[in-house]
């Protein structure tokens, strides 16, 4: 009994040793809750400050809220009050020229209050667009962009794949000062976001879809065809700049960057944010202007995340006259689905949230929060730049040299994703790369990277868990990042010499022979990576030869939108043999997982680990806490699966393990016996 | 919805006199009116907001999704359905002292204002459309039915007295016969010009 307690006192003293000296997130990036009056349903879809520091809130039930002292200074709580309200779900605001103008899901609107009273009494539609009724053709904006026009963009409607239903949905707008509309660039699917850069170069946000293997950001240009080619019908209407139809876009699979050599016109993300692992569902982008204090990286983007409740952080750069670069986490644990993000006076980052119908990690319906910085510097890649021959990482503090030169310090691979008409894609060509030198600056600041080849269109993975800080041997606060080499830069490459030959070896995957996916397996999570399961037994297609009799049970399982199945609740005799078929009727990817009694959530937790093999293996991890699965379904797609009900009577939990869909979507099998 | 089809740039105006109508901001129509309660916009705000259905909680007067004003060829030109969606340019609303609206909007070469107004309590609306800047003659139809009886004082009864009209004596007010029935029509001359008639229900 003395000996066991010794013991575990002598852990948690070894347990604090370990975490002394690393930075988390929490510590150097605060997030303060803004408390939200319980009346108030914010669901953030807009906001903007007004010149007197009061921040102006519109949301999804068409209300405009407008709220002093955000930052609950001198202790005081913040006051709303009701600006406007009866408007159809408002998804942008912003106040341009002394006004507010916000998007409505029809129009865009401008809101006076003309007798002074507080509250809007004039509502100007200054342009109008149709509308088929169809729930998924959102409107945002609008911003301001560098001529002093209003950009809008419109939402693909939604019929078991994205259409645009009505005419200039899919497209990103401009509207002159006097409002005059000008279609600017089409391609466009799940818009939700777009900013401008310290250059006045317009970015968009898109979301993983039909056409979209993972979400990303975008630079707009007149006459883009970004690549849904919904929107593509209008191109030919009086104004349209794009020159692209419909017939020219081919439907390969192929990597969107090789089709796009052949398809002039056709343009590529800037910077791919990898599908479960960055993020499921990109959305605000803030630029890293004179405005914020959020640490040492200006001149980025912040780009919020609505289904993992995070922020990335995106560093850009021109080769060859087109924009790439690289993202990595930022800060992740917002309390609901992010949508908006701003700069307050203080320098600080508001951030709007919504999650209603798009669930996410934070649980709240909707929130308010504000990002601040403590002035404590992280130990971060601060930047990512091409070489002609590899990459130059740059730190916001000095690297430790021996860490750095130490090849096992990182680990690097290339994928891509398809391009189809198929919802999202796999992480495909996976390949790693090895590192033939590495360069260590003199003040220790940026390391040279010469790989053994750079593939030119494709994301490339740069893990760096090795990596200490010179001074006090830290640990990066985030250890990876996902570069789009979009154009390999011209320049010399390093020769490679003995003193720069790098010391130690790869971290490569012994377990196995060294197949692409393997390695793959090993990058996210390192150390508890979950492999995807391979075990044809779970998922049964044909109904076994034993059972004579056919299926003692039947069950046809559909969804409900906002993630739900529309069967929550089964009860079941021990050992019924069970036909079931689930078909997806959502506009999202689902599956059916049947899990161990009480294992909904850790089943759930584990696709996570998965990494970027994920989907290849329909999220379904290699655990025997899955007991029966359907393969992930395409919107309007279904698969029928064969299983005999455990004999263990119990709490059977459902889910769906789609990244993040688990905590919503789900239901349970009562097995009795 | 109206008449089975879904309508998408209608707003739905709830007063504390619990009397409520809907507009069609795209045809300047006066689609519907009830009294009860205002509307169950569940199917906006649960979930994803599918599938996009306002739907008024009270017994509805339906009422016409034609335009209500438009240029006649003649004077018996029909009326037409509906104008093109770049033919009138909604321009929004504003409020009055009492949060009430008027729509703005202009349509054949004239600007339209469209005040609608709760009267005694909730026993009947006020509309009033004046026009503006109007290069020629325009002509209102205050109503549409089956059958439209004249009654007494300028008070006209609507399809077997599912509503009645009042309108002012010096309207020019006319019905003609329609496909369907008959309509009450009035002028609105060339320039300035307006028209504030009763809806009595």
């Amino acid at each position: 009994m003395k000996h066991s307690k010794y013991l575990l006192s002598f852990l948690l003293f070894g347990a604090g040793m370990m975490t002394a000296n690393a930075q988390t997130e929490n510590q150097i990036f605060p997030i303060v809750t803004v408390p939200i009056p319980k009346e108030i349903a914010l669901e953030v879809g807009g906001m903007t400050f007004l010149p007197n520091d009061e921040l102006a809130v519109a949301t999804r039930r068409g209300e405009v809220w407008i709220i002093t002292n955000p930052y609950m200074k001198d202790g005081q709580q913040p006051k709303y009050r009701l600006f406007a309200h009866g408007m159809h779900e408002v998804l942008g605001l912003n106040y341009i020229k002394g006004d507010l103008y916000l998007t409505q899901r029809a129009e865009l609107t401008r809101l006076r209050d003309l007798d002074g009273d507080g509250e809007a009494d004039e509502y100007r539609t200054m342009y109008s667009w149709p509308l088929s009724g169809n729930y998924h053709e959102y409107a945002y904006g609008p911003m301001l962009d560098k001529d002093g026009n209003m950009v809008v963009t419109l939402n693909l409607g939604w019929i078991g794949f994205g259409e645009s239903l009505s005419k200039w949905h899919g497209w990103m707008l401009k509207f002159t000062p006097d409002f005059t509309m000008k279609p600017f660039a089409t391609g466009f699917r799940s818009p939700a976001a777009f900013e401008m850069n310290s250059n006045g170069d317009i970015f968009y946000a898109e979301n993983q879809g039909d056409w979209v293997g993972s979400g990303n950001i975008t630079h707009v240009e007149e006459g883009d065809f970004v690549g849904n080619p919904a929107g593509l019908i209008w191109a030919d209407q009086p104004g349209s700049p794009v020159k692209l139809r419909k017939k020219d876009i081919p439907d390969t699979g192929e990597p969107k960057y090789e089709v796009a050599k052949r398809v002039p016109g056709l343009k590529g993300p800037s910077v791919w944010i990898p599908h479960s692992i960055m993020g499921n569902s990109t959305s605000g982008i803030l630029n890293y202007s004179d405005h914020g204090n959020m640490g040492p990286f200006k001149g980025q983007l912040f780009v919020g995340d609505q289904a993992q409740s995070k922020i990335s952080r995106v560093f850009l750069e021109k080769v060859k006259n087109v924009y790439q670069g690289v993202v990595f986490p930022f800060r992740e644990g917002f309390s609901s689905g992010i949508l908006r993000m701003n700069w307050g006076s203080d320098g600080s980052m508001l951030v709007g949230m919504t999650s209603r119908g798009w669930s996410s990690t934070g649980k709240e319906e909707y929130g308010l929060q504000r990002l601040t910085w403590s002035g404590v510097v992280p130990f971060e890649v601060q930047t990512v730049k091409a070489q002609p021959d590899g990459f130059e990482l740059e730190f916001t503090m000095p690297v430790d040299e021996k860490t750095a030169r130490n090849a096992g310090s990182y680990q690097l691979s290339t994928f891509t994703y398809k391009y189809h008409h198929i919802y999202g894609s796999p992480a495909i060509n996976q390949s790693a790369r090895n590192i033939k030198a590495i360069v260590v600056s003199p003040d220790h600041k940026r390391v040279r990277i010469v790989l053994d080849s750079l593939k030119e269109g494709y994301i490339h993975e740069i893990r760096t868990a090795g990596l200490r800080s010179e001074s006090g041997n830290i640990p990066l606060l985030h250890n990876y990042a996902y570069y789009t080499l979009n154009r390999i830069p011209d320049g010399e490459n390093l020769t490679v010499t003995a003193e720069n030959k790098p010391v130690g070896e790869m971290q490569v995957d012994k377990t196995t022979g060294a197949m692409d996916h393997q390695h793959m397996d090993n990058m996210v999570a390192a150390g508890n990576k979950v492999t995807g399961s391979t075990a044809a037994e779970k998922h049964v297609t044909r109904q076994p030869v034993s059972w004579k009799n056919g299926p003692d049970k039947t069950i046809l399982l559909g969804t409900k939108p906002g993630l739900k199945f529309d069967i929550t609740n089964l009860t079941l005799k021990a050992g019924t043999k069970v036909k079931l078929t689930f078909a997806n009727t959502d506009d999202m990817l689902h599956n059916f997982v049947l899990t161990a009694p009480g294992s909904g959530n850790i089943v759930g937790e584990m696709v996570a680990k998965m990494g970027l093999d994920g989907e290849k293996y329909n999220f379904i991890p290699n655990s025997v806490k899955v007991l029966a699965h359907t393969v992930l379904l395409q919107p309007g797609k279904s698969d029928t699966i064969y299983f005999t009900v455990p004999k263990t009577p119990g709490i059977y939990p459902f889910i769906c393990t789609y990244p993040g869909h688990y905590m919503v979507m789900k239901g349970q099998i009562k097995v009795l016996k | 919805m109206f008449e089975g089809k879904k309508r998408t740039h209608v707003i739905s105006v709830g007063t504390p006199e619990k009397v409520s109508y809907s507009y069609d901001l795209k045809q300047g129509a006066l689609l519907q009116v009830w009294r009860g309660q205002f509307i169950d916009v569940t199917e906006m705000w649960k979930d994803r907001g599918e599938p996009q259905l306002a739907k008024p909680l009270g017994t509805v007067l339906p009422l016409s999704d034609a335009p209500a004003i438009a240029a006649l060829a003649d004077k018996d030109a029909a009326w037409p359905d509906s104008v093109a969606f770049d033919d009138l340019r909604n321009e929004g609303y504003v409020l009055d002292k009492n949060k009430m609206p008027t729509f703005i909007y202009s349509s054949n070469d004239a600007e339209v204002s469209d005040q609608i107004a709760v009267q005694n309590g909730g026993g009947s609306i006020d509309r009033t459309l004046s026009i503006s800047n109007s290069n020629g003659l325009l002509y209102c139809r205050i109503a549409a039915g089956p059958v439209i009886e004249v009654l007494k004082d300028n008070t006209y009864s609507v399809g077997n007295k599912a509503y009645t009209v009042k309108v002012p004596a010096d309207a020019k007010a006319f019905i003609r016969k329609t496909k369907n029935g008959q309509e009450l029509l009035a002028p609105l001359a060339k320039g300035t010009s307006s028209l504030t008639y009763s809806l009595i229900w």
